[in-house]
């Protein structure tokens, strides 16, 4: 085996099991080792479970034999963010008072992905507790910071840090992530790899940490849109352990998209102008033309005027203090790495009821706002993140010097705003800013996500910015 | 040289300023101060939001 095996799609890496260039055991085995030995450079691995899936390899290898074909991902390894819990296993949720956790379930996306024949070779590193509390250090997990494989000096995002830089450095094909608010969408971007946060709803949380019970969303990170709809297709469904599910299932269908032409997709020209890092402006500006020259109608547009940082940070706190109340009565709050988050969490307890009402019931107006906003748009396109990872060493919270007042917001807002709204989002690799990756995300109507796969397909058709490698040291 | 209390006294000074003027330790960041403020100023910002009476929390959250 090459070192292209460690970098080809799931469509790819699929058709060669298939055809027999190699066996489900000898691809388990190859990104077992190297997950082994490179996800510590990055942070990102937090348990192998090597030997449970070189069992279910030798079952795949004998379905392959007899013909058995279940779909793309059979045959498939991948990595699992530790925010969701296999039976029997550690499941540490990033976060040292948990690090002998263990349930005696298995998440419903993990089964699903299972039941066709994907094969989990490793738990991922995560920012502990998914950033609750609001962390302000890259170090905020049980692991360490997450390092991008573009250079270990800079932040893999969070919080499904060792989701991004696992898929990025090869050490899987592909990922499973969480988002509340950004933690799919954000290291999709550091890292350079293509993620998709569903439609809240679509895909069960059942045996994932909660952090929000209203925000949650377990989603893919993988090398390309196409590998996001086979892994959406699969675990997308209803799930009545789950008391958000949607109810709903996703058949990939990339092949019916509409006429590029009769696409509407909304955008601030700020974003490119103004909000975005200087270094990372030729990238986003590039991404933009080649939409255009796609032919999809570019609008000018703006989000409905809330404040959506206040509404996330109200929701998200609450909820989150809520659920992790115990931790905080315990005193063992106070083992997690940043002690910001311990702090966020204690106060978050103080959170009055009329606050967080108020926050539910402001929702409930942008959510209409948005109905209006996406009844004369398909989707919206803006910047992931507006530049490239931070230096490991940089606080989070850091500002930047203050915008003048008179500046558009232009998208700014669109992960919390997205996100509250429960909207999908497709991030795509779209170049590079001092080295490291920078990327585009595609925000579209609830359930839209073919939708925005088949805008990704196509963007990904006309550019190779998802294929570029990291350069990793011997 | 004899030790008269004049000289003992000019040695001491400069130390003694030291002392009084060295910078203590800086104390950490109060962080529940800093996170309870935060989620005061998003309740402020919300305040501001007229709400129509009849509008309900998106507790049942559908998309």
């Amino acid at each position: 085996m090459t070192d292209d095996i460690f970098y080809a799609t799931i469509t790819e890496l699929n058709a060669k099991l298939r055809a027999g260039e190699f066996s489900a055991v000898e691809l388990t085995k190859a990104f077992a080792e190297r997950l082994t030995a490179l996800g510590p450079r990055f942070n990102a691995l937090a348990l192998p479970l090597t030997n449970d899936a070189l069992k279910s390899a030798k079952a795949v290898d004998g379905d392959l034999k007899r013909e058995r074909f279940r779909g793309p991902l059979q045959g498939i390894p991948f990595g699992a963010k530790d925010l969701l819990s296999v039976a029997g296993q550690i499941t540490t949720w990033g976060a040292k008072p948990y690090a002998l956790q263990k349930f005696d379930y298995t998440a419903t996306a993990l089964t699903k992905l299972s039941q066709t024949g994907a094969l989990l070779i490793a738990k991922l590193a995560m920012v502990e507790l998914a950033g609750g509390g609001g962390y302000r250090i890259t170090g905020a997990s049980y692991f360490g910071p997450g390092k991008t494989p573009w250079n270990t000096d800079y932040w893999s995002g969070g919080s499904s840090s060792g989701s991004g830089s696992a898929v990025a450095a090869g050490l899987v094909p592909f990922a499973l992530g969480s988002e509340t608010s950004g933690s799919i969408l954000t290291p999709a971007a550091f890292c350079g790899v293509t993620g998709l946060r569903p439609t809240y709803g679509l895909v069960s949380r059942y045996g994932a940490m909660a952090l929000s019970w209203t925000l949650d969303k377990i989603g893919p990170l993988c090398r390309s849109a196409e590998d996001c709809g086979h892994v959406l297709q699969t675990i997308a469904g209803g799930d009545s352990k789950d008391p958000g599910s949607a109810g709903k299932g996703f058949y990939y269908t990339p092949e019916y998209h509409r006429e590029w032409k009769d696409l509407r997709i909304g955008y601030a020209p700020v974003d490119f102008t103004d909000w975005a890092d200087e270094r990372a402006r030729p990238a986003f500006n590039a991404a933009l033309e080649v939409f255009r020259a796609m032919g999809v109608t570019l609008v000018e547009t703006k989000l409905p005027d809330f404040p959506y940082g206040a509404l996330t940070g109200t929701i998200i706190a609450a909820e989150g203090a809520s659920i992790f109340e115990p931790l905080v009565t315990s005193g063992q709050v106070d083992q997690l790495a940043d002690p910001k988050q311990a702090a966020g969490f204690r106060a978050a307890l103080q959170i009055p009821a009329k606050d967080y009402l108020r926050a539910m019931r402001v929702r409930t107006l942008a959510q209409q706002e948005f109905r209006k906003l996406y009844s004369n748009l398909d989707a919206i396109l803006a910047p992931s993140r507006f530049g490239p990872a931070p230096n490991i060493s940089d606080p989070l919270d850091a500002r930047g010097p203050e915008p003048p007042p008179d500046r558009q917001p232009g998208m700014t807002a669109l992960i919390p705003a997205g996100n509250l709204m429960g909207l999908p989002a497709l991030s795509l690799p779209c170049g590079f800013a001092a080295g490291l990756p920078v990327a585009v995300q595609l925000c579209g109507m609830p359930f839209s996500e073919n939708l925005l796969l088949s805008l990704g397909k196509e963007f990904q058709t006309r550019t190779d910015w998802h294929r570029k490698r990291p350069a990793l040291a011997p | 040289m004899k030790l008269t209390r004049r000289i003992v006294l000019a040695s001491a000074l400069p130390a003694l300023a030291a002392a009084q003027t060295s910078p203590t330790p800086a104390a950490p960041p109060d962080y529940l101060a800093i996170s309870a403020a935060q989620y005061k100023k998003n309740a402020d910002a919300l305040a501001k939001v007229p709400v129509p009476i009849e509008t309900e929390p998106a507790f049942h959250f559908k998309p």
